[in-house]
């Protein structure tokens, strides 16, 4: 099952640099613009600047991203959303989000925070009891809200500084330090006893790892390139960024 | 529900007045114009209606208009033809176009909201992107240099007619109307004026929501909003957009969603916080600025005009754009209209001044039309935030019984209100003015 999902992946990071292929240069032209300096006293797209050093590899797979999603992706998503009525599909959720409360009580425990670690173990105990096997969010209902943590919060917790902006494929925006993390969030599902067992048997059949990636995507509201900006990429590099900002302070 | 409402406003007269309409207090919990243009109406005050784009029933279509015009790679993403929205009826029903505000897509909040009113009202329902949209600007503009009425007006009265010869073998509709908000708004007078002319359409009856009556009066009031916030020092735009994210983090729980971006993308982050007015009105102005920006790199790289791109250069499909981002940040719209539209049109009108060119921009180049034309009618706010002193007087005074005034709602804050739903309704449900 790992084996499955880890040529996946590389496969999709080679095409997706197969994307990127192209050169980013601008071709300078033939004369200098009316306008060129931004004047001192305003600082407003100061502020977008994030460090980006591999800028054009990293829009080479937002292009990507776009792609995947239009012709993959997102058909299948709208399918999901139009076949499954929402009382379904939040069953589904609630049922990986049960998964990833282990996620967030081993990030809240190696964050030293063992009130988020206590909480998150306790909407698993009662969701995978009372809530059917984290089918509805009994704990949710009676006031335990979920507290998402991961391996990449963790990290910057301890100090670890962002590194670049990346993009990743299919993912989306992340940054060194997180990518680490997402690599890292893989494994404490295969050491515990009933999480591994559920893991192993959602990983043995691909159609589940595809439920899974549907079931995110159908609730992230974002859409490559439909924000009308051609100044997408910045803004979403300074959001993104911010928002682990933000995220590393809860 | 929106027969009883439509009854209940024909039976008290209230749908198209007896004379110029001042409304008296409906159910619009805010009083500051700004705090209305930033949050819209709160879910309490919404009426009930569709959503066109959750439930899968708004189709977005392409359009080709210019098949041999060649796109820069940097807009790789949005160079397949004009994008518009079609929600279709069951059956037999009238057919309105609606038209997005500046810088607004076919998809866009303020055109949706209208959409989803108009849907329930039983039209069929055609979003368009504004003429200073992107996807406009690289596939439905002849110039790509929007904010020239005239020629805005013509690619769009193209545009509609290419649409409905499109639509004529899916759906069955009786007449045609046509509906605009904001700058969308004096493209539909336009458009009705030019209609009147060359009669190729015939709209049944047109409705104008919240115009401005200067393009260049109402854009500077925008760029005052931004200017006056970053007067306050360095880095103040800065560090607001860093205290407002973090206030707005606090109450988003997402499952690390980003939030969908757009020039309104700041309008919809704070409807989860409570704001400062003075906040507030900077973030109108950061919100107009990135709008300002992204109209004036579009054009400038589609019409090669030397603004902040050097001419004649060639950028790729993963060019950064930064740099020319952080120049775009400090110009404004006035800024486009004197150093990229002026000298763009003054290639072709030898002499045109700026002055000349403000004045043209403006519902006055229409306003003998507008004063006899019964078929076309105004919904604004005495709020409107766009509007400077007098403007409202003025749009009461050209369309006399045809207009119908609300006292709060700001810049089209109360487009999903029961009370507007039904007037827009009402309007456009009762048949050809004489």
């Amino acid at each position: 099952m790992q084996i499955w999902l880890r040529s996946t992946l590389l496969m999709l990071a080679l095409v997706a640099l197969a994307a990127c292929s192209s050169t980013p240069d601008v071709t300078p032209g033939t004369a200098t613009p009316t306008f060129t300096d931004d004047k001192p006293e305003d600082t407003t797209l100061d502020a977008l600047r994030i460090h980006d050093p591999f800028e054009p590899w990293n829009r080479g797979v937002y292009r990507f991203n776009k792609d995947f999603d239009d012709k993959i992706f997102l058909p299948v998503v709208n399918a999901y959303e139009f076949v499954f009525p929402e009382v379904v599909r939040d069953s589904v959720t609630n049922f990986f989000r049960n998964l990833g409360e282990v996620n967030n009580a081993v990030n809240g425990l190696a964050q030293i925070r063992p009130e988020v670690a206590g909480r998150a173990v306790m909407r698993f105990l009662i969701n995978s009891t009372v809530g059917i096997a984290g089918l509805f969010d009994v704990a949710g209902s009676l006031g335990m809200e979920r507290h998402q943590e991961d391996f990449g919060q963790t990290l910057a917790w301890w100090g670890v500084n962002p590194g670049p902006y990346l993009v990743l494929p299919v993912y989306g925006p992340s940054n060194a330090r997180d990518t680490t993390g997402l690599g890292v969030d893989f494994l404490p599902g295969t050491f515990l006893p009933y999480v591994s067992d559920v893991n192993a048997f959602l990983f043995s059949n691909p159609a589940l790892i595809g439920l899974t990636a549907v079931d995110l995507r159908s609730q992230i509201p974002f859409e490559y390139w439909q924000s009308g900006n051609a100044f997408e990429y910045e803004l979403v590099r300074f959001l993104y960024t911010k928002k682990r900002e933000f995220d590393a302070q809860r | 529900m929106s027969a009883v409402a439509t009854a209940v406003i024909w039976g008290l007269g209230l749908a198209l007045p007896s004379q110029a309409e001042r409304l008296g207090a409906y159910d619009y919990p805010f009083v500051d114009p700004v705090t209305a243009t930033v949050v819209g109406t709160p879910e309490a005050f919404r009426d009930d209606l569709p959503d066109l784009i959750e439930e899968q029933i708004l189709d977005l279509e392409r359009i080709v208009m210019f098949p041999d015009r060649a796109v820069s790679d940097v807009f790789w993403y949005n160079r397949e033809g004009v994008e518009y929205g079609l929600a279709a009826q069951d059956g037999v029903a009238p057919l309105v176009f609606a038209i997005a505000g500046t810088n607004g897509s076919a998809i866009s909040g303020s055109v949706m909201t209208l959409a989803n009113g108009l849907y329930k009202g039983g039209f069929h329902v055609v979003t368009l992107p504004s003429p200073t949209s992107l996807n406009f600007i690289i596939n439905g503009s002849t110039t790509s240099v929007p904010g020239h009425m005239a020629n805005d007006t013509a690619d769009l009265y193209d545009l509609i007619q290419r649409i409905i010869e499109e639509v004529r073998g899916e759906i069955e509709f009786t007449e045609v109307h046509l509906v605009g908000l904001s700058l969308g708004a004096m493209n539909a007078a336009w458009l009705a004026e030019l209609d009147s002319r060359e009669q190729a359409i015939g709209f049944g009856r047109v409705l104008v929501l919240n115009p401005p009556v200067s393009l260049y009066n109402s854009t500077r009031i925008l760029d005052g909003y931004f200017e006056d916030h970053a007067r306050k020092g360095p880095g103040a735009i800065g560090l607001l957009l860093s205290d407002l994210f973090s206030r707005f983090s606090e109450e988003f729980t997402g499952l690390g969603a980003t939030p969908d971006l757009s020039g309104d993308f700041l309008f919809r982050l704070y409807q989860a916080v409570q704001p400062r007015e003075d906040d507030l009105e900077a973030l109108v102005g950061v919100s107009f600025r990135i709008s300002a920006a992204n109209i004036a790199f579009v054009s400038d790289v589609m019409s090669n005009a030397n603004y902040v791109v050097p001419k004649d250069a060639i950028l790729g499909m993963n060019t950064p754009l930064g740099r020319f981002g952080e120049v775009l940040g400090s110009l404004s719209f006035a800024d486009y209209i004197d150093h990229l539209y002026l000298p763009y049109y003054q290639a072709s009108e030898p002499g045109l001044t700026l002055d000349q060119a403000i004045a043209r921009e403006s519902m006055q180049t229409v306003e003998p039309f507008l004063r006899t034309a019964e078929h076309v009618a105004l919904i604004g706010t005495e709020d409107d935030i766009i509007l400077a002193d007098g403007e409202v007087d003025y749009l009461e005074d050209v369309f006399g019984t045809r207009s119908a005034f609300y006292p709060t709602g700001g810049h089209c804050g109360n487009f999903a209100t029961p009370d507007f739903v039904a007037r827009m309704n009402a309007w456009f449900r009762s048949g050809s003015a004489s």
